[in-house]
């Protein structure tokens, strides 16, 4: 009996650390062949507006919620460094001009703690609204037809 | 005698001529107290007016003081003065090339609409 629990016992562990194997690799990018490099212990790159210790996650999350787009908007697909997509060079010259307003208009707004190192007074959310393009004048109203 | 005509004539076309340079610059918004939204015609400083306040789901007495729209003694209208430098900028230094369409903002691809989206205050989106 005591044998039998010991074999259920190793089976059990055995069964966790698969299970747990299986739950690492299915939270990872879907596209990302990659499975030995962890995303997270590979220092960023390619960022020119950036600062290299920015939380990238984190500020990309929030440049995904703003615009209403998922990664591949602006990323190659397992090759997120590349800046083959315009959207993606696009984004690096919002980004800068996100930061010279900041810093020219806003200057005593410091970034808080979880906030954008490129300035909290203005962020991509002021003008993007959850849309891939601001609304720069109000919605047309339709004329009712003859 | 037909001299004196010519020369009065002349003297009259010279003087129509002072005058037609001179003609653009009647029907312009031009004040001392307007510094940034320059260089537009009185119905076009009166639309732009109108999208502000639609922008900022404000009235004219947000920055204006009744019965004296030039006074600076608001500091709300010491603000959007202020803004619109920024906006100009932006739009100055990102926007170059955008010639905005007939009934939009004489400000450019920016305006105040882009961030205020009908309210006072934009939302950053950090709550």
């Amino acid at each position: 009996m005591r044998r039998l629990t010991g074999i259920a016992a190793v089976l059990f562990a055995l069964s966790t650390v698969v299970i747990a194997q299986a739950g690492v690799r299915g939270t990872g990018p879907s596209q990302e062949p990659a499975a030995g490099q962890a995303p997270t212990q590979k220092p960023p790159e390619n960022l020119k507006v950036l600062p290299p210790t920015t939380n990238l996650r984190s500020e990309m999350m929030k440049i995904s919620e703003a615009l209403g787009v998922k990664c591949g908007f602006c990323h190659v697909q397992g090759n997120y460094p590349s800046d083959e997509y315009s959207q993606k060079r696009t984004a690096r010259r919002m980004m800068q001009m996100v930061k010279t307003i900041n810093e020219t208009n806003f200057p005593n707004q410091k970034p808080k703690e979880g906030d954008s190192p490129l300035g909290s007074a203005v962020t991509c959310y002021t003008c993007h609204h959850g849309e891939e393009h601001p609304a720069t004048a109000p919605a047309k109203t339709t004329q009712p037809g003859p | 005698m037909m001299r004196f005509l010519l020369f009065v004539s002349l003297v009259g076309c010279a003087a129509l001529d002072v005058s037609a340079q001179e003609q653009p610059k009647i029907g312009m918004a031009e004040s001392p107290t307007i510094k940034v939204l320059t260089g537009l015609t009185v119905p076009q400083f009166e639309q732009e007016m109108q999208m502000m306040v639609q922008a900022l789901g404000v009235s004219c007495g947000f920055c204006h003081v009744r019965n004296n729209f030039a006074s600076d003694t608001n500091e709300h209208k010491v603000t959007a003065r202020r803004m619109l430098a920024m906006t100009r900028l932006i739009n100055q230094q990102f926007f170059p090339d955008y010639v905005p369409p007939e009934g939009e903002s004489r400000l450019g691809k920016v305006n105040c609409m882009t961030c205020h989206q009908g309210n006072e205050k934009p939302k950053s989106g950090q709550l």
